[in-house]
């Protein structure tokens, strides 16, 4: 069989091929759905430059980053049965130094979701995600602490069974109020800084 | 620290009509992704998700490539959907996994192909959805999935040749249902 032969075959097992349930363009449904959500919702602007996130630079460079998971990073990633994404937290330099918050900095961070943390221990934060805003696709995420917890400024203090938003750059969590807590307020902000 | 924001705006006329445009190119075809591939129950809902991230996004959709990547929002969606169940399943301590409820007509027209789909690792599976059934080529491929164009060309000749062998090889009867073996190759 060749691939010709291969797709045609597969296109005859699509469960949709002989479908009369999909809602055309023309419907007055649709046209009602089209103008609510133009109507509804906003736009969202223009994401920033990369370079405005320079300030992490200083801290990012001195950690140690494991990411586990090809294509993870910067990226939709990979089938949600992967493996865990490994980032690293560390606030203990006294170098670090907090900008204010802002949605459209916080547009930039990559990666970034919501989960609960499962399990701590005295190095690692196990979280279950249960929504990716950008730039992975894992069902855990593995939270390292080089220098312990204790030592930790500006990045959260997880615990077991709290739900977080966490975001990353360059492997390292985000502090400075850009991770924390689940709070109806840092899910605003996360829903505005990640429309899709 | 402050910096400049640039915000790139257009007339609403304008975006309005864009929009249309997009709407009439993907709407359609993002049920049939959806409907393939999500329970039946949660098709419309996501089907709303896609289309209104398409607008607030709107200046951010590639020029000659918007229904890969309108394919790309829909695949985070579900992904998003999928934990969103998978939460509240294990909330209800109901640990048990299903398949999807998807759109089937019903089934036994070509067991033998389904059954040999079904048994390739999930992300095999799904390259060869999106090629087959979303009718999409390597490079389409790429932006659905997020990765290069070289490297989804690679998956796809891999995943058609897991395909191809695993309906050759297959196999052992056991109790009236056809099993496949996996080589090694075909799991990585």
């Amino acid at each position: 069989m060749n691939d010709d032969d291969l797709r045609r075959r597969l296109a005859g097992i699509d469960p949709t091929s002989r479908s009369d349930r999909i809602d055309p363009i023309t419907s007055d449904r649709a046209s009602a759905l089209m103008e609510d959500i133009m109507d509804s919702t906003t736009q969202s602007t223009t994401r920033p430059d990369r370079h405005r996130m320079q300030w992490a630079t200083g801290v990012a460079a001195a950690l140690a980053v494991a990411v586990i998971g090809a294509g993870v990073l910067g990226s939709t990633g990979s089938e949600p049965t992967g493996p865990p994404l490994e980032l690293t937290a560390q606030g203990g330099s006294t170098m670090a130094s907090c900008i204010r918050f802002d949605v459209s900095i916080l547009a930039d961070m990559s990666p970034a979701f919501a989960g609960t943390v499962t399990d701590v221990t005295d190095s690692v934060a196990t979280l279950t995600v249960d929504h990716w805003y950008a730039g992975g696709d894992a069902d855990t995420v593995e939270i390292s602490y080089s220098t312990g917890m204790e030592a930790l400024i500006a990045t959260p203090d997880f615990e077991v069974g709290q739900r977080y938003f966490v975001t990353a750059t360059d492997g390292t969590v985000n502090g400075c109020g850009y991770s924390g807590p689940a709070t109806p307020e840092l899910e605003a902000a996360f829903d505005q800084a990640f429309p899709g | 620290m402050d910096t400049l924001l640039c915000v790139k705006t257009s007339p609403p006329d304008n975006r309005r009509s864009r929009f249309e445009d997009l709407a009439g190119e993907v709407y359609e075809p993002i049920q049939r992704y959806l409907r393939r591939r999500a329970n039946i129950d949660q098709v419309d809902d996501l089907v709303v998700d896609v289309m209104t991230v398409l607008w607030k996004r709107l200046d951010d959709v590639p020029a000659g490539a918007a229904l890969p990547w309108a394919y790309a929002v829909a695949r985070r969606c579900l992904s998003n959907t999928r934990r969103a169940n998978a939460r509240r399943l294990r909330l209800i301590r109901k640990l048990e996994t299903e398949r999807p409820i998807r759109d089937r007509e019903p089934p036994g027209l070509d067991v033998e192909l389904e059954e040999a789909l079904e048994s390739l690792p999930t992300d095999q599976e799904e390259i060869l959805r999106l090629w087959a059934w979303e009718q999409l080529e390597a490079s389409e491929i790429a932006t659905v999935l997020g990765c290069s164009a070289n490297a989804a060309s690679i998956r796809l000749h891999r995943a058609r040749r897991a395909l191809k062998s695993a309906m050759e090889r297959k196999t052992t009867t056991v109790d009236g249902h056809t099993r496949v073996e996996h080589t090694e190759e075909e799991r990585s």
